[in-house]
């Protein structure tokens, strides 16, 4: 069994994971379990009290997606789950609302922070910022440099007169 | 095991803005043959080695990996630990605060003609400029083009930059080493006066020395200096384990969260009811408006524009501002399959930054748990969350000024709204959709719990920052400030900074101002 606190209940968790990302659909179970990991991998910090939490939610949800639907959460499509996941968060139970939130954005930061996922986005920053950027170039027009206002200090490096 | 001694004159505890700072303004007492001693808790990085990979640079420069929650998890703070402190992970965006902010303190001697001196002393060492208009990309761009649309005016951020390559990856720690934060400026000055640095060096706590045959004399710190091997960053200095350093004064400069942690691990607590209070963080969140075509965004600096023409009447400012995937995908309100086809659009996304002036106020504070690590207590009240609402009404107008299609607005039902839309951006934003747990709410601009003041009911530290009845202990960061600063901190930080180490250096008869010339 694997290691760690989400890891374990990737069965469980990938249908989840697919609602709330739903590439996820498409993606191979090594590419699932290395986003776990990276989850794992912060969690790894957090009080013990507080990954017990996550477990018990996890299955919480399954509960909570039969008993209000009739239907397993696996058997509804992508929508229907996102759309039920949603209504948890948005419900009245502030500890719900909270849970369905932390664990999206747990889940957001082993899928999301995979550098590859972020390129899929077309994120290209890079250290070498102007000299490497390959795609458009700034198009808005900015006004007459003398007349753009400037932050409090309009002259850095220099005292007002009045408090010189 | 027996603890190393140390014995020095003035010891500063942290290396941001503020502990930058004072161990500069302290480097001439080292002429004045003292012995200074700077203690970083992080490590010494060299940037060279900065990915620019959100989760690894994250989790090796930001504490909680940029995740440290509020109590109730509601809020997640955003603060560097290295040397260098959140100088590594700032913009750089160098502003002055507002006068009627400082003069609204009525804290004895702290004038704002003083700081200004200070802050334009700054400005000069950490070649504070403004970027030029050729390297300002589109994001920024549609910021000031869709305020001037809406007739209002927005404002350059003169920023703290030299050989700035338009990485854009300023939050991720400059791997150019552009940013002039006090690692690259301040600590290396000090270091040339003879100032030492140790890094990876933990103060566990602060007590008064014990008296001695000359009676008992400034401060003890129980330091632990780490030397478990990390993936980034050099190890310490000193032999990892346990020291002990006496100091003449000791300067706490760990920032609005672990200053005032620390003071509490250390029992002052039971004499100072103010300390760990009245902390402010200038909650924020990110908006996003999606565009017909691609945008120059994940280049160049990030932070050019600000607007804050509301922040005396609404509570509020704005920024532009440009994240990283993961943090999007976490401030983008929702998920499924609209959140991810927003995410997709990512090339084609303006983003901005609302920033809401939160009130200081007694129970918003910083404790500590039994093992004496902080916890911040802190909830958005119904004034904080009106000025974000407020905000993100104009945030949106701003958008649909600039010509965007679309705006994600988490205080919306649905959250997006449409270009048919502009004209019920009132009704459509609201606070009644603002579900506190449910909208990422962040904020990097920590301040207070060690104000400074002369009244120990509601102060911790003398207007020279010196904490209240303990003559050789001083605070020198952004937990000095009385209420929000309104306004980006760092410069501020600076300036205050040097004002309390300026009067340490006095009590050790040396004259700063003279130093300096």
């Amino acid at each position: 069994m694997a290691d760690g606190t989400l890891a374990p209940l990737q069965a469980r968790l990938r249908p989840i994971l697919e609602a709330f990302v739903p590439a996820v659909a498409h993606a191979t179970d090594a590419e699932v379990a290395a986003a776990l990991a990276r989850t794992d991998a912060r969690l790894a910090r957090e009080p013990a009290a507080l990954r017990r939490q996550l477990r018990v939610l996890v299955t919480a949800l399954h509960v909570l997606t039969f008993l209000f639907t009739l239907r397993t959460l696996r058997s509804l499509d992508i929508a229907a789950r996102a759309r039920f996941l949603l209504r948890v968060q948005d419900g009245p139970i502030g500890k719900l609302r909270l849970g369905v939130w932390g664990l999206r954005t747990l889940l957001f930061l082993g899928w999301y922070g995979n550098p590859q996922a972020g390129a899929a986005l077309g994120w290209r920053a890079s250290k070498y910022g102007w000299d490497a950027w390959t795609g458009v170039q700034p198009w808005a027009p900015l006004p007459p440099f003398e007349g753009r206002a400037r932050a409090s200090n309009g002259a850095p490096g220099h005292v007002p007169e009045d408090l010189a | 095991m027996t603890a190393n001694k140390v014995e020095v004159d003035v010891v500063v505890i942290g290396s941001g803005a503020g502990g930058g700072a004072a161990i500069q303004a302290l480097g001439p007492l080292v002429h004045a043959g003292k012995k200074v001693l700077l203690l970083e808790k992080g490590p010494r990085f060299d940037h060279t080695q900065f990915s620019g990979q959100e989760l690894d640079m994250a989790g090796t420069l930001y504490a909680a990996g940029g995740g440290f929650p509020t109590a109730d998890r509601a809020i997640t703070l955003a603060f560097a630990e290295g040397l260098g402190g959140s100088t590594l992970v700032y913009t750089g965006t160098s502003v002055r605060p507002p006068r009627r902010v400082i003069d609204g303190w009525k804290v004895p001697g702290l004038e704002y003609r003083d700081l200004v001196h200070r802050l334009a002393r700054f400005e000069r060492q950490n070649g504070v400029d403004f970027v030029p208009d050729a390297k300002i990309n589109d994001n920024n761009r549609l910021f000031a083009e869709g305020c001037r649309k809406l007739g209002w005016t927005p404002e350059q951020f003169a920023v703290n930059l030299r050989g700035c390559r338009g990485s854009s990856l300023c939050n991720l720690g400059c791997p150019n080493g552009a940013k002039q934060g006090t690692a690259y400026v301040q600590i290396p000055m000090a270091e040339r006066a003879g100032v030492e640095v140790v890094t990876r060096a933990r103060v566990l706590r602060v007590a008064p020395a014990p008296a001695g045959p000359t009676g008992g004399q400034g401060g003890v710190l129980d330091v632990e200096v780490d030397g478990t091997p990390v993936p980034m960053g050099a190890p310490s200095t000193w032999a990892p384990g346990r020291w002990i350093v006496q100091a003449k004064d000791v300067i706490v400069a760990c920032g609005a969260v672990h200053t005032p942690a620390l003071l509490l691990r250390s029992g002052l607590g039971a004499t100072l009811p103010a300390l760990g209070r009245w902390w402010t963080c200038q909650p924020a969140h990110i908006l996003v408006g999606e565009h017909d075509r691609p945008l120059t965004n994940a280049v160049g600096h990030p932070k050019s524009f600000l607007w804050e023409e509301r922040i005396v009447e609404d509570r509020y400012f704005l920024e532009a501002c440009m994240y990283f995937p993961f943090v999007t995908a976490k401030n983008l309100t929702g998920f499924g399959p609209e959140h991810e086809r927003l995410l997709k659009a990512y090339e084609r996304l303006q983003m901005i930054l609302v920033l809401a002036c939160d009130d200081a106020l007694p129970d918003q504070r910083v404790a500590i748990d039994a093992a004496g690590d902080p916890v911040v207590h802190y909830r958005l009240t119904d004034a904080t969350v009106t000025a974000m609402v407020k905000a993100t009404r104009a945030a949106a107008r701003i958008f649909f000024a600039a010509g965007a299609k679309a705006v994600h607005a988490p205080s919306a039902r649905p959250t997006l709204l449409t270009r048919d839309e502009q004209d019920r951006i009132d009704e459509r934003v609201h606070e009644r959709h603002f579900h506190r747990g449910a909208v990422s709410v962040s904020a990097a601009h920590l301040m207070g719990g060690c104000r400074m003041g002369e009244d120990t009911a509601t102060a911790v530290t003398t207007p020279l920052g010196q904490v209240h009845g303990v003559p050789w202990l001083h605070v020198a960061d952004a937990s000095l400030f009385r209420t929000a600063l309104e306004i980006n901190p760092y410069l501020t930080v600076m300036a205050l900074a040097e004002h309390v180490a300026d009067a340490v250096s006095r009590k050790h008869g040396v004259d700063p101002e003279a130093a300096r010339a």
